[in-house]
């Protein structure tokens, strides 16, 4: 005869084992599984790639004619990765849906940290920028057939505007999409 | 059936596996701690999973961020140590589900998720029933009173429940490479090893020159992984399946940045061990206790587990008291009003106006390889590379980066003075691989040869210019 604690583990384990196996036959049906609290039970691992490595600067111009760097800023030291790359920077861009929304929150929290600071001289202006470059050249690779290409080169690209009004509020420009 | 729902047996696995976990996420969570203000208090940047994040949770306090950090710290501790063990593996899952909410990009990591799952768990064995400070005090106690004391037997169940994870894991990245063709033929691969934010220098990179190689491994990868769970749910193939399991963990390691996806994989293969394999390891006593002997009145037990139960919450708050003075004493974002606020980095007139103007790469640059061949396969070119027949032909694969502008092609075939055959192609934004076939006239003379490609950037400061992008030399032979 189970006792209570039994029981207990027994209905877990039956809901632990359906819903696995829901979500499993669910992913292999071609399904979305991947939003929201989904993501605990979605097993994605390599979803895809890319061939540009890139990094996002964001820079704001003041009324003096200045410029500010915003991002990465004072608030975001961490890194599990060389190089600088900021925990945005795991994302795959900036123009990348999710990225973008927590790009512009961190824009907006350091912007606001920035009037407090510099009361006196603005933002009047703020450049999203992304730099990047081949994968390729991440490993000093030199592919057969191609010219021989500059290893450290970096390019860059702005990927999105705002104005600042004089009230404060950020005032987003449609994003350039496109090429790099 | 019955065996399976009601089944018990040796702790040891578990608390092994325990311990091992337990291990892996407090080196974690001790790198992240002294920067646990920026990741998950309201001074850093809130950066929640979407969609049910913002409704339900907020950023906390930088003291709330410090005094739940810290504590995660110490119930991690404590599930090491196996104090209140699984009141502590319960509240370290609990807290890691909040922190993996609130910093979507760096905490709810798979190697995270996963070990959630793992802990909460873990939190219905008996994993405290060996080699914790529970089943010291528990001797302890035994000894005074002059009690016996039997190892309590651990539920199957958890740990089986553990196997539908793997077997969900496993199945799980098998069928998302079977929704993506380009594992296959080793591109996903090569590009991720590639990539600075995944491929580990040195091993990772130099594996990337290997490109069928890759796509070997890919395909191997992909069966490894469907094979992976019917090896360790099968009696005989069990340690086989391990020594797999464990070999690909150590691999992926060793070429790729995970964070800590393979060592807590290590650490859940470790459910798939038994009695038989540690008693192997080690020369220990067989566990066949059938479940604890309660030598105590409730009563005695109640004022006991109060007693320490108390400890435990003294300690604990002493804990987070502690973590929250030495971070409010360094205050590396002024965040506590002990330091200024950090500032900003300034930069002059010219430095904004170098950095805001587009720099595009050469027309080269979208080209990630070019490979010759005779044939095509998995869209790469095979075969022959350097000497061809008349009557032959010679494919040229290139890869191209993705995203690219659309680009205009002239390919051309060259002796050393005459060009022999040329063609103009548009590729469009949208292909990632293009093709050409140039078919060796049977009248040709044999001799050296070039195939060239010249592209068109319309992105670039001069759109009309011509670019060579491939240059490559074969030799045709007479039969």
């Amino acid at each position: 005869m189970a006792t209570i604690g039994q029981k207990a583990i027994i209905a877990i384990g039956v809901l632990y084992a359906g819903y696995s196996g829901w979500h499993l036959v669910t992913f292999a049906m071609g399904g979305k599984v991947t939003v929201g609290p989904n993501y605990f039970w979605t097993w994605d691992m390599f979803p895809g790639y890319e061939t540009w490595s890139h990094r996002t600067y964001v820079v704001g111009e003041t009324s003096s004619g200045k410029g500010v760097q915003l991002y990465p800023g004072p608030r975001e030291r961490f890194s599990t990765r060389p190089g600088g790359i900021s925990r945005l920077d795991l994302f795959p861009g900036y123009q990348n849906g999710q990225a973008k929304l927590l790009y512009q929150s961190a824009i907006q929290r350091e912007h606001e940290i920035y009037r407090r600071l510099h009361p006196s001289d603005p933002l009047v202006q703020i450049i999203v920028i992304e730099q990047f470059w081949p994968a390729r050249s991440n490993a000093d690779r030199q592919p057969q057939y191609l010219p021989a290409i500059d290893l450290d080169a970096r390019y860059s690209r702005v990927l999105d505007t705002a104005t600042v009004d004089p009230q404060g509020a950020i005032l987003w420009n449609a994003d350039r999409k496109g090429e790099p | 059936m019955k065996s399976l729902l009601l089944g018990r047996e040796s702790p040891r696995p578990v608390a092994v596996l325990r311990i091992v976990l337990c291990s892996i996420l407090l080196v974690d969570a001790l790198r992240h701690w002294p920067y646990c203000v920026e990741l998950y208090s309201n001074v850093g940047h809130f950066s929640p999973l979407p969609e049910i994040s913002e409704s339900l949770l907020a950023a906390f306090s930088p003291a709330q961020a410090v005094i739940i950090h810290t504590l995660y710290v110490f119930f991690l501790i404590t599930s090491l140590a196996g104090w209140w063990t699984r009141a502590s593996l319960a509240a370290v899952g609990s807290i890691l589900v909040v922190l993996s909410l609130i910093d979507y990009p760096l905490t709810l990591r798979k190697d995270t998720v996963i070990s959630i799952h793992l802990l909460l768990l873990l939190a219905l064995t008996r994993c405290d029933a060996v080699w914790s400070l529970d089943r010291r005090f528990a001797m302890q106690r035994c000894l005074n009173s002059g009690h016996a004391l039997s190892t309590p037997l651990s539920p199957e169940l958890s740990r089986r429940l553990m196997h539908v994870l793997l077997l969900s894991i496993y199945w799980g990245a098998a069928i998302t490479k079977f929704h993506m063709p380009d594992f296959f033929n080793g591109e996903l691969l090569e590009f991720s090893l590639l990539d600075e934010r995944w491929g580990r220098p040195v091993i990772g990179h130099r594996l990337a020159d290997f490109p069928r190689l890759l796509a070997i491994m890919g395909v191997a990868t992909t069966m490894l992984e469907v094979c992976l769970p019917v090896l360790l749910f099968g009696r005989r193939t069990r340690r086989i399946g391990l020594l797999l399991a464990a070999s690909f963990h150590i691999g992926l390691f060793l070429t790729m940045r995970l964070d800590g996806f393979s060592p807590v994989m290590l650490a859940a293969l470790v459910s798939f061990t038994n009695e038989d394999d540690l008693q192997r390891l080690t020369a220990m006593n067989r566990i066949s206790g059938s479940g604890e002997i309660r030598e105590w009145t409730w009563l005695r037990t109640l004022a006991r587990q109060s007693v320490n139960g108390g400890w435990f919450v003294i300690v604990g708050a002493l804990f987070a008291v502690f973590g929250l003075a030495w971070q409010s004493s360094t205050d590396t974002y002024g965040a506590f009003g002990n330091r200024p606020e950090s500032g900003f980095e300034r930069l002059s007139h010219a430095e904004l106006l170098s950095i805001t103007t587009d720099h595009y790469p050469p027309v080269h640059q979208y080209f990630h390889a070019i490979h010759l061949g005779d044939s095509t396969a998995n869209r790469r070119a095979l075969g022959k590379t350097t000497r061809f027949l008349p009557g032959e032909t010679v494919v040229v694969a290139a890869r191209l980066m993705l995203p690219h502008p659309d680009l205009q092609l002239r390919c051309v075939l060259l002796t050393r003075d005459n060009v022999v055959w040329s063609h103009d192609r548009q590729v469009p934004a949208t292909d990632s691989h293009f093709f050409l076939g140039v078919t060796l006239d049977e009248a040709l003379p044999a001799g050296e040869y070039r195939i060239q490609i010249d592209a068109r950037n319309p992105l670039s400061q001069s759109p009309n210019m011509l670019e060579t992008v491939c240059s490559a030399a074969f030799v045709v032979t007479n039969r």
